[in-house]
């Protein structure tokens, strides 16, 4: 119950909060990466999958459920006045219900893939893009993975010039923070350029 | 370090949780929403799972939508129905996460202590 972690300071009426979405295929590290920033021991959620998950997640035989749920896991870290929430999701398409209403009100999106199965990271990427949420490409690096150069990947992943793309090692805090790093750069670089001065 | 995950012990209905909801008023309810308990609200009209909500951050402190689930073992869906009512009675303050948007926003540096703060790690 998380209630190993006794240091951790409590909230307060100040704080604001920001959320993260990790996307990614099953076992691409996901709850690596969130484990790895977190300051709380990462805890599970479930979402409830409803309508959209008929016909995937049909049960054999009859029955009355229309009602299955999806696993989240999730970690918290804290800076100052501002409490960061990451939250692994599924990327698959039967989930995107979920993972949608998950995006909703998210900073960003961390897409991690694995070159491996280049083509599960595709569904993460098309919901990222649905969504029309900011988000960068995490390539975490296992030891039998091959290495392609940047260029391939970008292309292989069909990115927009201006989503960033980086390798990192989801087990390492310094990794982890370069991935989250890079998609608070981004964000402001998406900031709107309306602040100009007025003509005197 | 391997999440905690939870094993179900019984099954009971949706509905009979959240006592007949199925959906909330409020669209900006979220799961990294944090919820602020009053201390002094009485939780003696409170429907048994709001109740729990109200313990939980009574005991612990302020938290999100998606640590109160987690610690009480249901979706969060449902904690947000509760949140729901909880702000209706006054029982809770809520405070929504910051978007995209508000954070990019002119003259919001979010984004500017967020990156601080991740580059002190």
């Amino acid at each position: 119950m998380g209630s190993n972690n006794s240091d951790i300071r409590s909230l307060t009426r100040d704080d604001i909060s920001v959320k993260v979405v990790v996307l990614g295929a099953f076992g691409v590290g996901k709850t690596t990466l969130v484990s790895t920033v977190s300051e709380i021991t990462p805890l599970t959620t479930e979402g409830l999958m409803t309508e959209h998950a008929v016909g995937v997640d049909e049960l054999p035989g009859p029955s009355e459920k229309t009602t299955t749920t999806v696993a989240l896991d999730f970690g918290r870290r804290t800076f100052s006045d501002i409490v960061l929430y990451l939250f692994g999701a599924p990327g698959q398409e039967r989930f995107a219900f979920v993972v949608d209403q998950l995006m909703h009100g998210a900073l960003g999106a961390v897409v991690l893939a694995d070159t491996r199965q280049v083509e599960a990271a595709f569904p993460a990427i098309d919901r990222c893009e649905a969504a029309g949420i900011p988000f960068v490409v995490a390539v975490n690096r296992f030891d039998s993975a091959p290495l392609f150069p940047a260029d391939d990947l970008r292309a292989a992943f069909a990115l927009r010039p201006d989503t960033p793309l980086l390798l990192c090692d989801a087990r390492h805090l310094a990794s982890a923070v370069d991935v989250l790093v890079a998609l608070v750069k981004h964000l402001m670089a998406r900031r709107p350029l309306t602040e100009m001065e007025p003509a005197s | 370090m391997r999440p905690i995950r939870r094993t179900r012990v019984g099954l009971v209905r949706s509905h009979t949780t959240t006592g007949g909801a199925t959906a909330t008023s409020r669209s900006s309810l979220d799961a990294s929403t944090l919820l602020y308990p009053d201390l002094k609200a009485p939780l003696a009209e409170l429907d048994p799972t709001s109740a729990r909500v109200m313990n939980l951050l009574r005991t612990i402190g302020a938290m999100s939508i998606s640590e109160a689930a987690a610690h009480l073992k249901i979706p969060f869906p449902f904690v947000v129905i509760c949140a729901d009512r909880l702000i209706d009675s006054g029982h809770v303050f809520a405070k929504a996460p910051t978007s995209a948007e508000q954070a990019t926003a002119p003259g919001v540096d979010v984004l500017e202590r967020l990156l601080h703060g991740l580059q002190q790690l």
